[in-house]
């Protein structure tokens, strides 16, 4: 799993340079990048701080979507 | 060649967020609630990273205000469902009853309604292919975790 993984963070920064100048690209890795980094973190936690992990994520998500519909009038 | 190398390695996070469902360590002992905490917590960090895309599809044009007006309203009740999901979670942990894993079951399906209208409503009306590409593979992730959840038999 540890070839896997790396070789899945090996291409992330890969997106970008592609095409130079391609922010949303560079943006959308960076998220899937922050996605890999969460899923692995998972690993050695207990069930209880994996909760307390995913109550963070909702809340920020949360956050981030009541700033969106601000954005968008509503 | 920049959608090739995104689709590229969004499908390689699907295979290893499947893989990450097989691997239950950190605790030795079998934890009932583990797979389906791990799971919540993969929907959880797929919608944050769907609303990251969406954001990102949106201010960049290629996403109309319409249709990021109604993904970020399906994206919000999705995440709202999956938080009432993990504090359910939480309670069934600490005080294992019948009424409390009813209620737990009620939320899932709550969880699973709330993902398809996100798809039939929200992804699947995008028009831009590109687009729809990026947000449906993130999507995939979460219904692997979903489907995770119904498969460890909590509400058998």
């Amino acid at each position: 799993m540890d070839n896997l993984l790396n070789l899945l963070q090996s291409l992330i920064p890969l997106v970008g340079p592609l095409v130079p100048g391609a922010a949303p690209a560079t943006e959308i890795a960076a998220a899937a990048a922050a996605l890999i980094r969460h899923i692995q973190q998972q690993t050695g936690k207990t069930t209880d701080q994996i909760l307390a992990d995913a109550d963070a994520t909702l809340d920020e998500t949360e956050k981030m979507l009541l700033e969106d519909k601000i954005r968008l009038g509503g | 060649m920049k959608s090739k190398a995104v689709l590229t390695g969004l499908l390689l996070l699907l295979v290893f967020t499947s893989f990450s469902f097989k691997c239950d360590s950190g605790g030795g002992v079998t934890d009932p609630y583990r797979k389906a905490a791990k799971a919540a917590d993969d929907i959880a960090a797929s919608l944050n990273t769907m609303t990251k895309i969406k954001r990102d599809l949106g201010t960049s044009g290629k996403l109309s205000p319409d249709r990021e007006r109604a993904l970020t309203d399906l994206l919000l009740k999705a995440n709202t469902a999956d938080k009432a999901f993990v504090a359910q979670i939480k309670k069934l942990k600490a005080d294992p009853n019948p009424a409390t894993k009813a209620t737990l079951c009620s939320l899932f399906g709550t969880v699973s309604s709330t993902l398809t209208d996100l798809n039939n409503n929200g992804i699947l009306p995008i028009d831009n292919a590109d687009s729809k590409s990026k947000l449906t593979t993130v999507f995939n992730t979460i219904t692997a975790a979903s489907g995770i959840i119904a498969s460890v038999g909590l509400c058998n």
